[in-house]
């Protein structure tokens, strides 16, 4: 099949029957990344499910040859037999493929291109709010690098098909950057994961490879637990409810207008024949009365999504805490707390006023992970003392890295590694404080935001308030004579709220003349506390 | 007695000179860079690579053909009947498996050879050094058994730390550690290496700015070279030849170098890394 110019119906069952079993050997994994719409954990054995029904339908043709047939078959039997959002959805993707291939006996580079652009074009049409990030974002890339392989010269089909596993795989470690909820949970997205997955077994049972290698499982940064201090959501999942509408009576629309109103994740595809619903629901009964005015229903699935939350929540620990020890990091901005989780924070905690946090917030955060060993950065002068007090109050390790400051507190968290134990992580990431020097100045004492522009600048050098001024410049630029500038080679400036770009910049520009020798960046921060603070490293 | 031949990969990242002295053959990857295919090495220089890479689309590597194996068998067993060979981790390529198949076909033929084939567990010039150790046994006329015992001595030695700029080529590659952090902020450079001999990239920490990086590398290898022990150092460089330099020169003031080079990352470990200043090395 390597060098083929055509493929053929018994070729597309054979990638298929091997992008499944690939498939298969991730299910757990995929299941464990499954955090939208629902973190319900069961993406992947929805999936592997929809599939095999596809692949059991095709199955029994009696000529698995014609290439149109087959696709069909694929089709209607993921259609009868999807299994969740992600199974429905995938069924669409089915759907587009075999249409594109009506009447086809066999089919090219191009068509095989085309076949996956029509695939993405119908899954995107089958949902009412398609959303970036997801199943529908992957198919989508990999038919846009499967249509412009198939345009240069000398397209294969199997050229097409690794075209579009390398820009599936480029396009699921993306998903995290398009849709908050998966880099919130630091996941990627698991129906975009299994459909790479599906499509990178199917090109190595064509390239070899199936024996003696396993699925790439792509993983994004550390997954992280809890992002902020806000509540989790108490909100039921309600119910996972699947069912076909036999000889609907009426057209999809109108099926979608009439539930729409009783659910979330709504999705109406196929045909009158065959009409398939699945919507998350509170109240699926009246999901069934509603739909069965428009024809018999079969297959009816319900499941609670709470149970399965529940067991999601467990096999997503499982999966997910391989590290001994996690770090929280207190910080007092939206933009701060995104520079820590970023850098592998599991949890961050957001207060504006510091010395509004208590002890007691702190600790039901640290109670609240799924880790034993916590590493928490106080980040602030001021929040030193209440964090020192956390380890006493709790059955579970803590150790407080005693971060005085946000530079501090950036330099421990880039010295984590999470795969070294904790003591060796504490001890490393107290050694990365020694490093660096903090300055803070600050025109804003009295609350006044824009006392800065005029009236008096207070700068303090790693915590001791040394310097008084009539501007940011003068008084940051006298502070960085008291460091030992000439060792240090990096600086940053984490500007706060009140701070303007150009403001920044003219900063940067002023304190490069002087020490042309650092490297300077500049990170809008927002903090309120500090106009500036910078580090010196 | 005929002496002993030495095959590797380009994976290898051994210094011209260093390869023609010792008879040193090198197996090219296949690379496939925007849907053209290339020998490594033999059809595409670094610098060539470097030339063209901001418009790279597409980078993929394969397992150099059969007849690439075969050839070289053929071409080393007119000058002797022993070779010993050394390819890039398994664990990460499909190198040591085709090397495996194309010995087997080889044989048939030729029931005389004897090949022996060797995972290195590891990459770069860490790999480098094994190879280069397994050909200075072989000039010295050792048997095939005994380059083997060498190289096997050798994988456990040779480590191998890097900086990269991003980590994003190599998850491209899908041979990123488990862990990897996407997040591009603040010049946060990811430092990656094979450390342990498992065959497998570790994440090796992280370290901000190019100069601090450095340092880290440094770091890491002072965990494994005592002071003042004689110790055998490769700094390689992709893009930047003058940030090669500074490594070196940091390498070289703070550890007893009996042997050091500068080498540039062949292209198929740059295609793979992207923009990156490393160093291999081993007491």
């Amino acid at each position: 099949m390597l060098t083929k110019d055509y493929l053929d119906g018994n070729d597309i069952l054979s990638l298929t029957i091997a992008g499944t079993k690939w498939l298969e050997k991730v299910v757990p994994e995929i299941n464990a990344m499954n955090v939208y719409p629902v973190p319900d954990g069961d993406c992947g054995t929805n999936m592997f499910l929809t599939l095999s029904a596809s692949i059991e339908e095709a199955s029994k043709l009696p000529d698995t040859s014609q290439t149109s047939a087959v696709a069909t078959a694929i089709a209607k039997g993921a259609l009868m037999g999807a299994r969740g959002n992600s199974g429905v959805i995938l069924s669409q993707i089915w759907r587009g493929f075999a249409e594109a291939l009506k009447e086809k006996s066999a089919i090219s580079a191009a068509d095989l291109a085309h076949a996956l652009q029509r695939a993405a074009d119908v899954a995107y049409k089958a949902l009412s709010n398609p959303v970036e990030g997801t199943i529908l974002t992957v198919i989508k890339d990999a038919a846009k690098a499967a249509i412009s392989r198939a345009s240069t010269t000398d397209p294969s089909p199997i050229s097409v098909l690794e075209a579009a596993v390398l820009a599936a795989r480029e396009s699921v470690v993306n998903t995290p950057n398009l849709l908050e909820e998966l880099r919130e949970a630091g996941v990627l997205d698991a129906g975009g994961h299994g459909l790479y997955t599906f499509l990178e077994g199917a090109l190595l049972s064509i390239k070899g490879g199936l024996d003696h290698q396993s699925p790439l499982l792509l993983s994004t940064q550390l997954p992280r637990i809890i992002q902020s201090t806000e509540t989790p959501t108490e909100e039921a999942y309600g119910y996972c409810t699947q069912f076909i509408i036999k000889d609907c009576r009426t057209g999809l629309e109108k099926v979608q207008t009439a539930l729409e109103s009783l659910g979330t994740s709504l999705l109406v595809v196929g045909e009158p024949a065959t009409t398939r619903v699945h919507i998350h629901t509170l109240e699926p009964q009246k999901v069934l009365d509603t739909a069965s005015k428009f024809g018999e229903l079969t297959n009816i699935d319900i499941n609670n999504m709470d149970e399965q939350h529940q067991s999601f929540l467990l096999l997503h620990r499982e999966k997910m805490s391989a590290f001994d020890c996690v770090v929280v990091a207190i910080t007092t901005s939206k933009g701060l707390s995104k520079i820590f989780s970023d850098l592998g924070a599991a949890a961050v905690i957001q207060q504006e006023q510091v010395t509004e946090l208590t002890a007691l917030e702190i600790l039901r955060m640290i109670e609240q992970l799924p880790a034993d060993k916590i590493i928490l950065l106080p980040n602030h002068r001021q929040m030193l003392e209440t964090a020192l007090n956390v380890p006493s109050l709790t059955k579970k390790q803590v150790a407080v890295v005693p971060t005085k400051s946000i530079p501090q507190g950036i330099a421990a968290m880039i010295a984590f590694v999470p795969e070294s134990p904790f003591e060796t992580n504490v001890t490393e990431m107290l050694q990365a404080l020694t490093g660096v020097h903090t300055i803070e100045v600050t025109g804003s004492i009295t609350g006044d935001k824009h006392a800065s522009k005029t009236g008096q600048i207070t700068g303090w050098l790693d915590g001791e308030k040394r310097t008084k001024g009539s501007s940011f410049e003068e008084v940051v630029l006298d502070l960085l004579n008291s460091t030992d500038i000439c060792q240090a080679s990096l600086l940053t400036i984490y500007c706060g709220k009140a701070i303007t770009e150009t403001e920044a910049h003219l900063l940067k520009s002023q304190i490069a003349a002087r020490h042309p020798r650092l490297d300077i960046e500049v990170v809008n921060s927002g903090q309120t506390d500090y106009d500036y603070i910078i580090s010196v490293e | 007695m005929k002496k002993v031949r030495v095959i590797t990969d380009t994976i290898c990242c051994l210094p011209d000179d260093k390869i023609r002295q010792h008879n040193i053959r090198l197996i090219p990857i296949s690379l496939v860079i925007n849907g053209k295919p290339y020998r490594d090495l033999i059809e595409i220089t670094p610098g060539e690579f470097w030339k063209m890479f901001r418009d790279v689309k597409e980078f993929t590597t394969g397992a150099p053909a059969l007849t690439e194996f075969t050839d070289a068998f053929s071409e080393l067993s007119k000058d002797t009947d022993s070779i010993a060979c050394v390819f890039v981790s398994r664990a990460l390529s499909g190198t040591y498996e085709a090397a495996c198949q194309a010995k087997g076909l080889f044989l048939r033929d030729h029931p005389s050879t004897n090949i022996e084939i060797i995972d290195s567990r590891t990459a770069a010039g860490a790999q480098g050094f094994i190879a280069l150790e397994m050909a200075r046994a072989a000039e010295a006329g050792k048997s095939l058994a005994e380059v083997v015992k060498v190289a096997e001595d050798m994988v456990t030695r040779v480590k191998f730390a890097c900086a990269l700029e991003t980590l994003k080529y190599l998850i491209k590659s899908g041979r990123a550690p488990k862990t990897a952090y996407l997040g591009e902020l603040m010049q946060v450079r990811p430092i990656i290496g094979m450390v342990n001999n498992t065959g497998v990239v570790e994440n090796l920490g992280r370290a901000r700015g190019k100069e601090k990086s450095m340092e880290k590398l440094i770091e890491i290898a002072s965990e494994y070279i005592k002071s003042g022990q004689p110790a055998h150092i490769m700094v390689h460089y992709t893009d930047s030849i003058e940030d090669g330099q500074q490594l070196l020169q940091m390498a070289k003031s703070r550890f007893n170098c009996i042997e050091e080079y500068l080498t540039p990352y062949t292209p198929v470990m740059s295609g793979h890394t992207g923009p990156v200043f490393a160093v291999s090395f081993y007491v």
